[in-house]
């Protein structure tokens, strides 16, 4: 290896919406089992001592970086000095993340307005200042080594995760290798999406991330609302078959006798699991 | 003609300077509370001294941050200044060495006055839990 080369080490990443519930024992096991290095939690019920107390029962390794995030917890299994919080907003945190002798990534987690909520419209105009505000990180840091990942209440194809406009975000990585389009004059850098490959039946785990069944016209039943989408800079770090949804920790199943979230045990999102090397 | 290098030799020697010894004290602290409470050094230069403090951290209240003491020096490191804060300034002690700088933050470290503190900081976070 050149010497100037950066060394690479995988670091291993969940985020889960608990919605609301308290699940600090299924955290703690889910912790032990991957080897967790950043835990990322949305909708989490508990203070964040709380969820720190059961992570480091055993073995103190993670810490709370302090953030004004309402919506984002972020814990993370190596010393606080080690992330630097570039911006919070109430559903969004921008984080640097700078290892000894690693290169630095730019970690962004969200937890976009619910459609129960909200109009679609209206997601996708919102979706648009959070891409406004990830482009303002990666000016101020001066690199597009990004990771994107939270419940966007979108799926991978809606226009806020694909306009250029919204998160950009493509399917493909050869796609997403070109790096940046321009429209009408302006440029804008891609995000490789790989959570549409994990979608449906032909996928090796669940269809989406989260079920819902109305009566209604259109209804997509699986949704795919919990995603991790990184910028081409990072797309071959982010390795094949290195990013799953999680249906069991342990001997308990998150999910029913159909397959669906099985807010009983777990929560009404499944846990997402990815590693990326750098 | 190359110009006469006037400079002597220099050997990196394997010094143990005061910070280093600060930051392995701080270290220690997170996991004696779970990283409930954490101790952080932060290190400024002003005219010709070296300022290094010892915070303590309880990311779970917001980032409250607790001065606990304070380590300074000139550029030969020895003999440094130890200035440790309760509500105010409750001790100064003038060390020499590095014995006697590891004398002086067990004393500090282990006083009654700092396990107070620490206890107080771990009851906030435990009774805003429950």
């Amino acid at each position: 290896m050149p010497e100037d080369e950066p060394i690479r080490q995988t670091i291993r990443f969940l985020f889960w919406n608990l919605g609301r519930k308290d699940l600090r024992s299924l955290l703690s096991r889910v912790e032990y089992e991957n080897k967790i290095d950043i835990l990322i939690l949305a909708e989490c019920a508990n203070v964040p001592s709380e969820i720190l107390t059961e992570l480091n029962q055993n073995v103190t390794n993670f810490h709370f970086p302090f953030s004004t995030c309402g919506s984002i917890r972020i814990f993370t299994a190596f010393p606080r000095k080690c992330t630097r919080i570039i911006k919070d907003n109430y559903r969004s945190t921008f984080r640097r993340i700078k290892l000894p002798l690693r290169e630095e990534i730019l970690l962004v987690s969200a937890h976009l307005p619910s459609k129960l909520r909200w109009r679609d419209n209206s997601q996708e105009h919102e979706v648009i200042s959070l891409a406004d505000d990830i482009r303002a990180a990666e000016k101020k840091v001066e690199h597009r080594r990004t990771v994107l990942v939270g419940d966007f209440n979108m799926q991978p194809f809606e226009d806020g995760m694909t306009s250029s406009k919204g998160l950009h975000g493509v399917m493909s990585k050869q796609v997403a290798s070109r790096g940046s389009r321009i429209v009408q004059g302006r440029e804008y850098p891609f995000f490789y999406n790989p959570m549409c490959g994990l979608m449906g039946d032909l996928s090796e785990g669940p269809p989406g991330s989260y079920y819902y069944d109305a009566a209604q016209h259109v209804e997509h039943y699986w949704w795919m609302f919990d995603q991790v989408l990184v910028r081409p800079e990072l797309a071959t770090n982010l390795g094949e078959n290195r990013y799953r949804l999680l249906t069991k920790i342990g001997n308990e199943s998150l999910v029913d006798g159909k397959g669906r979230p099985n807010s009983q045990i777990g929560s009404d999102h499944l846990p997402l699991y990815f590693e990326i090397d750098f | 003609m190359t110009a006469k290098d006037m400079w002597g030799d220099f050997q990196v020697e394997a010094v143990r300077t005061p910070v280093q010894i600060l930051k392995e004290q701080a270290s220690a602290l997170g996991p004696k509370t779970k990283t409930l409470v954490v101790a952080e050094v932060d290190s400024v230069t002003e005219m010709d001294r070296f300022y290094h403090t010892l915070d303590l951290v309880v990311p779970t209240l917001d980032g409250y941050r607790y001065n606990l003491l304070r380590l300074h020096h000139t550029i030969e490191m020895y003999p440094l200044q130890l200035d440790f804060f309760g509500d105010s300034l409750l001790g100064q002690a003038v060390v020499s060495s590095e014995e006697e700088l590891n004398l002086a933050l067990q004393k500090a470290l282990s006083a009654q006055k700092t396990k107070r503190i620490i206890n107080s900081l771990l009851g906030q976070v435990t009774s805003i839990a429950s």
